[in-house]
């Protein structure tokens, strides 16, 4: 179709473009690690204190189990989309003019509303607020770079974090939009509110989370807004999920790891004393009904689109 | 990285592809090729499956914003170039008519006109039914052809 804009004598690669493009892939490889680092050894340092203070044995353990219909995307990266956009599939919103930042609203958790169609792009909605939570001393925080490349899309990472030495919490997250889309919510400055939504970043898994565990999963962040790059400036990204069908327990987990999980304990630690591994408990009577699903956002970290 | 290096060469033609038709610069066109790749390289593991296409939408990604920041900079319409390209304009209402395509249209559109992707390969990269790539590509292109004309973007 455009073949007339084509190169009529394309050049062809040597290797001095296949090593230029390994090294800045190596630069580019470093530079996410250190990202990561700086958010694992802030992540890391919360959990490890708390632990041990209450009983000196840190122990770190990502667990990422998806449900066996559901698979994880690649991570990272522009990402597949499990179904077609239609009405009310969110996928970015053009910013929206307003006097202040809108507060985050508190929403129905199973059945997000629908949101007007925009030239083909919806509304992305607020927030909820992050109160509720499947267990006590279980925090979830967006660890995000903190710059953004405007040209490609970004990635943050998801983390529940395990604060306590005793209790552990099995549950069922997915994202905070029934239809499967990891929704975040970036304030500018000036007022300016836009709907970011993270189309597949992640489904549904069963998260489980002992004492000083942590959960992490990598999700991505769209640089553009209903196809036109955000503006260059400040925002406050925050993430929304949901849960449901909490078990929670006394000691180590009563499963056993999967093929997923990878351990991240960090060299010369180990792991609490094996304690009586208690059967699931009921759970209090706060809790939400098995099969309700409780949205839970993060706290908004501050990011650079550049 | 074994099968980076055996998709090298094919993975770099379709980039530079994507690239040329956007910018029309050789030199800036090998630039964004070569970014690409690297971002390819640098998640390989990730990427693998779907490599070619996924490269091709870092390209036009890339060489979208090198032209924008070209405009900004230069504050012309079409920056000029040693060399002046006979299709400079097309390129730029091109660049424009893509980004005023919502994301995912965009994606389609990008990914089957302008990399030359087959409706198979395009559903395959962005986990889309074939259905729905032909919907996204049908409204994408009639989005097109009014941005550009009939005559510009042909059947």
């Amino acid at each position: 179709m455009f073949d007339e804009l084509d190169d009529p004598a394309p050049p062809s690669p040597g290797p001095s473009v296949r090593q230029a493009v390994g090294a800045r892939a190596a630069k580019l490889r470093r530079n996410r690690r250190l990202a990561g680092a700086g958010g694992a050894a802030s992540g890391a340092l919360v959990a490890i204190a708390l632990v041990a203070g209450l009983s000196g044995s840190p122990r770190s353990v990502s667990r990422i189990e998806p449900l066996a219909s559901e698979t994880p995307s690649p991570t990272g990266e522009p990402t597949p989309e499990p179904s077609s956009p239609g009405p009310g599939e969110p996928t970015a919103t053009p910013p929206a003019e307003s006097p202040s930042p809108a507060p985050p609203t508190p929403e129905p958790p199973t059945s997000p509303p629908a949101e007007p169609a925009l030239a083909g792009c919806t509304t992305a909605t607020a927030l909820p607020s992050g109160d509720r939570k499947p267990g006590h001393g279980l925090t979830l925080t967006l660890v995000a770079d903190g710059e953004f490349d405007r040209s490609e899309d970004g990635t943050a990472t998801l983390v529940i974090t395990n604060t306590t030495n005793s209790y552990g919490w099995e549950f069922d997250l997915r994202a905070y939009r029934a239809n499967g889309s990891l929704q975040t919510v970036a304030r500018g400055t000036g007022g300016r509110l836009s709907g970011v939504s993270w189309n597949d970043a992640i489904r549904q898994y069963r998260v489980v989370v002992g004492p000083g565990e942590e959960w992490r999963q990598q999700v991505d962040v769209p640089t553009d807004d209903c196809g036109t790059p955000l503006p260059a400036g400040r925002y406050d990204l925050a993430a929304g999920v949901q849960w449901s069908n909490v078990v929670s327990w006394h000691g180590d987990p009563p499963v056993t790891p999967g093929p997923g999980d990878v351990s991240v304990a960090p060299p010369g630690t180990s792991s609490p004393s094996p304690s009586p591994t208690g059967a699931p408990t009921p759970l209090p009577s706060s809790q939400p009904s098995p099969g309700e699903w409780v949205p839970w956002a993060t706290e908004p970290v501050s990011v650079t689109f550049r | 990285m074994d099968g980076f290096d055996a998709a090298f060469a094919e993975l770099y033609r379709a980039s530079y592809r994507v690239a040329f038709r956007l910018l029309g610069d050789r030199t800036e066109a090998e630039d964004v090729a070569a970014e690409a790749l690297a971002r390819t390289y640098a998640r390989w593991r990730t990427v693998e499956p779907y490599a070619a296409p996924w490269a091709c939408r870092v390209a036009t990604n890339v060489a979208i914003d090198r032209a924008r920041r070209a405009r900004r900079i230069s504050g012309d319409e079409a920056p000029e170039r040693a060399v002046r390209d006979a299709y400079a304009d097309e390129r730029v209402d091109l660049q424009r008519a893509l980004r005023s395509l919502p994301r995912r249209q965009r994606d389609v559109v990008v990914l089957r006109y302008l990399a030359d992707q087959s409706e198979e390969s395009v559903a395959a990269a962005l986990g889309l039914a074939v259905g729905t790539v032909k919907a996204h590509a049908a409204r994408g292109l009639a989005a097109l052809r009014e941005r550009l004309g009939d005559v510009r973007v042909g059947s």
